[in-house]
């Protein structure tokens, strides 16, 4: 009778032994081709609908980017001080190329290789730590079913670089905690100087990594041998700081400028300050609050929760060795950072309905992200009873996020104030400049976007880094400029600032006037006189 | 024979409490019986109720389920329009219910009441099953019985019990499911656990996504793997094809309907859209079709409401869960005693995975309010779920000192609060709502409180006979005052109870 109602089916065990051996051996590899699949998948998506460059940051790294190869006067000190050079250092090899330069590729494959680069550090680290090969793969699930992680990759932006070195820094040290290989502890700060170029959350990490590693090694060896271990970590984990003072020094002739000068990001904060909309500063409940916000929209709130979950999970875990716990604690300095940079003022972040009724920066929030990751990992790996449970739950948190294409960094990218629509006065650029003759008087401090989106060569345009260019066509406009692209009447626009010094606007005429900038043409009368060539030199 | 005794004084004393909170007027001679008075604090004040009653009168006066230009007022707007047809937007269990109770009110000229009598049976229905759960998880027989209790009386389940919504049909229903799971799995209740699947499904759509930790469950039971010398032996049971067998009968009513309906037997009424109706027909809502941009978030659910959604369902003051009924903290606290026990690790990840289920989805909903309503009345399942582990608190921590201070604070806190709802109002408008009103009000039970300064109850005990030697404060007061009786009485036979064997 039990025969009859019930279909057996056989499996030898050693097949399953050699399946599992199969899994456990390929599946890194496994993990690799369909990391790569994905990523290559959504650039592909977010190029076709233009997404891509609906950052004005993403136009403006890849401008930086392409001054250096390409302009009237190309070079490495076009990487400026508002950035850390990484990232456009990167693009170098690629940018050059129109291509690679306009679809944003250039800037995109690094991120590209850091979503990839990513998911492997989160599945290492999780099998450092004894999960399973389950547990492993839903790390990275959680990871990529982030249409958020998925929209970032596809770009030029610099969060998935950051992302990729910062992770692969906790990952080095928590190996370094467990095995005290000093190799492990030269990786782990080789990442951390390559994170602090990125941007400023990896300086926080530096810190965060060094004071651990000072803990740890007090506790286990003594004063002496701490102090010689910071030392050690932080020569080439500060590598990266020193030469970005230095090369402050050397270019701008002051080591603070990228932190105090006209272009960094306090002097952009002093003006939301003054215009009263930087209330996270002083703040520190509501810088909480804020980043807290961003980070459960950027990670969809369960898997927040679920992270969370696991993290205690991870703390309580008596098995788990403790030093591993205590190296853990690097997995949480972007959010320690985060709320510190909004409470000392370093930092804006809007989260509609909490910081009125539009979105800025909401990517900030996405920083967590890894961690996130590996603890939900974790959680798999340790609440068996409940794992089908968890898995459950991130598969309906991911169909629905998916069904609804929830993202709040392209919500952000698309309507919120990280997005600048210049399509109107880049489209007057590229129908009435493309084949005339002359160059265009802009400030790439205001207008890159419009630089980007005009699909005019770099050096068809006079901007700030141009040297000579840009002091004799700010002093003599109709000598050099044919077109002026500025926001009339607006002194942060370095264009106007400068130009309304002089009465050279009387031999123009007004244009267009656009949302975010007005064209002026010379009139025909002085074009007698107008540099049409770059007869200054390249002034390398 | 001394359990049954006890059994049946306490059905006797719960049938009489929930009698004093039942909705009505003095009329001719009761009002709402051929009135269709949406009046704020009558059984008719919310459409998810109107619009289930509506279907009920239509097939019992009309033979159809379709409206005609009344019904379809008194609908409104949870009333869909297609192709010249009218209906309601709900799925038709609850109202299929209804009508044999609509038919039988009717000989007595009490429609409205006996319909909605079908809901009251389902809440003390819900009071046994909670119990029969509690007593699988290890409560004893007054444990486990304080645990339904407090769920009718101490939760929202106490102002939804005198409606006419899915809400305590669909308790029953998981509650049941629940039970079905744990057991044995044999053809029949392989066919029964399925039937009740479909009727989840016939009450209300969401339901299967709760009940889908239990269909894996059962299915997963269908499997098992065992070792014989170097091979594994992979059984799988012909028992699920009952599991088919037990579908077919409402899921292709359903199709059924579907058909009549939206014209497609795999088209839901929710899918087409809500429609208002006026006296001059049918006017469009805004918003309601055509959402073409894929950035809309078109979906039922969607991750970016999550955040909001776990607060208001979770700690707001407008429809949390914590704020409304602490006394689900007694519950966790039990499900957590639970979690070290053996004898029940099928049972407890059961109940959490239900309860997780129901909270991710309805906070993913978009309107997690729940329209005007009173407390998260999303979450009664789920709260159901929870309180089945009072029982394994008190067993527990009966003698705690502390322990008993913060049961009773949390109880006569969850009783006073949810009786103020059941015997006022349950229309209370989200906070977005309430205070863009011409003449605001409040979003809180500061509403219900409002009721009770003016002396206005809902009660049909109260308005028909009461009102005459008292004020309804007082009436009010009394009531919570033999709850607590009731409560204390039934901790003291908890606490003095022998454990009880592992036997359910």
């Amino acid at each position: 009778m039990k025969k009859f109602n019930t279909v057996t089916i056989t499996i030898p065990k050693s097949a399953l032994l050699s399946l599992k051996k199969l899994l456990n051996y390929y599946s890194a590899s496994f993990v690799v081709c369909a990391l790569t699949a994905i990523s290559v998948f959504f650039y592909i998506t977010y190029y076709q609908n233009t997404l891509g460059l609906a950052y004005n940051d993403a136009r403006s790294h890849l401008d930086i980017g392409r001054r250096v190869v390409e302009g009237l006067k190309p070079g490495l000190a076009q990487l400026g001080s508002v950035w850390l050079p990484l990232p456009h250092l990167l693009m170098v090899p690629t940018i050059w190329n129109d291509f690679m330069w306009h679809s944003g590729l250039a800037g995109a494959l690094q991120s590209m290789i850091s979503f990839v680069l990513t998911g492997i550090i989160i599945y290492l680290y999780l099998r450092k730590i004894g999960v399973g090969l389950l547990g492993r793969l839903i790390g990275i699930l959680v990871f990529i079913a982030n249409i958020n992680v998925l929209y970032l990759q596809s770009t030029a932006m610099t969060e998935l670089l950051l992302l990729a070195t910062m992770t692969a820094g906790a990952y080095e040290l928590m190996l370094w905690f467990k095995k005290e290989q000093l190799l492990n502890l030269i990786k782990s700060s080789f990442w951390i100087m390559l994170s602090t170029l990125i941007r400023y959350d990896g300086w926080f990490l530096l810190a965060v990594a060094a004071f651990l590693i000072v803990i740890k090694t007090i506790k286990s060896k003594g004063y002496k041998s701490a102090e010689g271990i910071f030392l050690f970590f932080c020569t080439l984990g500060g590598l990266g700081i020193m030469l970005w003072l230095l090369w402050n020094q050397l270019i701008f002739k002051d080591a603070l400028f990228f932190a105090f000068g006209p272009y960094s990001a306090r002097a952009q904060q002093l003006q939301l300050e003054e215009a009263g909309v930087l209330a996270t500063k002083g703040n520190l409940l509501l810088s909480s609050k804020v980043y807290l916000y961003a980070l459960l929209y950027n990670s969809y709130a369960f898997n927040a929760v679920l992270g969370a979950i696991g993290a205690i999970a991870f703390w309580l875990d008596k098995k788990m060795k403790p030093v591993i716990k205590i190296a853990s604690l690097a997995l949480f300095a972007p959010f320690v950072f985060n709320v510190l940079a909004l409470y000392l003022g370093h930092s804006v972040l809007f989260i509609q309905g909490i910081s009125g009724d539009t979105w800025f920066n909401a990517r900030y929030g996405i920083m967590m992200m890894p961690s996130i990751a590996i603890f939900i990992g974790y959680l798999v790996h340790r609440a068996v009873r409940f794992r089908l449970l968890i898995i459950g739950l991130i598969m309906f948190i991911a169909y629905f996020a998916f069904a609804n294409y929830d993202a709040v960094t392209i919500d952000d990218a698309r309507v919120g104030s990280s997005q600048k629509n210049v399509s109107e006065v880049s489209g007057w650029l590229a129908a009435n400049a493309k084949d005339e003759k002359g160059f265009v008087l802009i400030s790439a401090a205001s207008h890159d976007a419009i630089i980007f989106s005009s699909g005019l060569p770099m050096k068809k345009f006079i901007h700030e880094g141009t040297g000579k260019y840009w002091e004799s066509a700010t002093t003599s406009p109709d000598r050099w400029a044919r077109w002026i692209v500025m926001r009339t009447n607006d002194v942060n626009d370095q264009t106007f600032k400068a130009v309304s010094k002089t009465s050279a606007l009387d031999k123009y005429v007004l244009v267009d006037t656009y949302p975010f900038a007005d064209i002026y043409e010379l009139k025909p009368e002085y074009m007698d006189q107008l540099n049409t060539e770059p007869i200054l030199g390249k002034q390398r | 024979m001394k359990n049954k005794l006890t059994i049946i004084l306490f059905f006797i004393c719960t049938i009489f409490l929930l009698g004093m909170s039942v909705k009505g007027d003095i009329g001719n001679p009761i009002y709402f019986q051929t009135e269709k008075d949406r009046v704020v604090g009558g059984p008719f004040e919310s459409t998810n109720s109107t619009s289930r009653y509506a279907l009920v009168e239509a097939i019992v006066e009309n033979g159809t389920v379709l409206f005609n230009h009344e019904q379809a007022q008194f609908s409104a707007p949870d009333l869909v329009s297609f192709d010249e047809k009218l209906f309601t937007i709900f799925t038709p269990g609850v109202s299929l219910v209804g009508v044999p109770f609509y038919i039988l009110g009717k000989q007595f000229g009490l429609p409205q009441l006996f319909t909605y009598f079908s809901t009251v049976l389902f809440a003390i229905l819900n009071v046994w099953l909670i119990a029969k759960v509690g007593r699988i998880l290890g409560a004893n027989l007054c444990g486990s019985l304080l645990g339904g209790i407090l769920f009718l009386f101490g939760t929202n389940a106490l102002p939804y019990a005198h409606s006419f919504t899915q809400h305590h049909i669909s308790t029953s229903l998981i509650l049941l499911a629940l039970l079905n799971a744990v057991s044995k799995r044999t053809i029949l209740n392989n066919i029964l656990f399925a039937y009740i699947f479909s009727a989840g499904l016939l009450m209300d759509i969401p339901n299967g996504l709760m009940m889908l930790p239990l269909v894996l469950y059962v299915l997963y039971k269908q499997v098992s793997v065992s070792e014989k010398a170097n091979k594994l032996l992979v059984s799988v049971k012909l028992n699920f094809i009952a599991l088919v067998i037990g579908l077919i009968p409402l899921i292709s009513f359903f199709a059924w309907y579907n058909y009549h309906t939206s014209g497609s037997m795999t088209r839901l009424s929710q899918s087409i859209g809500r429609v208002d109706y006026t006296e001059e027909g049918v006017v469009e809502r805004a918003g309601e079709r055509g959402k073409v941009d894929i950035y809309d978030h078109n979906s039922v659910y969607d991750t970016r409401n999550q955040l909001n959604g776990i607060y208001t369902l979770l700690i707001s003051d407008e429809r949390g869960w914590f704020y409304y009924s602490p006394i689900i903290v007694i519950g966790f606290l039990g499900i957590a005693a639970g979690l070290m026990k053996k004898e029940v690790e099928t049972a407890i990840p059961l109940i959490i995975s239900i309860v997780s289920v129901s909270i991710v989805s309805y906070a993913s909903f978009g309107d997690p309010w729940g329209g005007w309503s009173f407390g998260p009345r999303y979450l009664i399942p789920a709260t159901a779920l929870v309180c089945t582990g009072i029982g394994v608190a008190i067993q527990k921590y009966k003698k705690n000192p502390l322990f008993i201070a913060i049961f009773f604070v949390l109880a006569v806190y969850s009783v006073s609060v949810n009786s103020l709802g059941a015997m006022t109002t349950s229309a209370i408008p989200p906070k977005v709502e309430a205070i863009h009103l011409p003449d605001p009000i409040p979003y809180t039970y500061l509403y219900n409180l409002e009721f009770v300064e003016e002396n206005r109850s809902s009660s049909l005990l109260f308005n028909a006979f009461i009102y005459r030697f008292t004020s309804f404060k007082y009436y009010l007061a009394a009531f919570i005052a033999i709850m607590t009786e009731f409560i204390l009485v039934l901790y003291a036979y908890a606490g003095i109870s022998k454990k009880r064997e592992m036997t359910s």
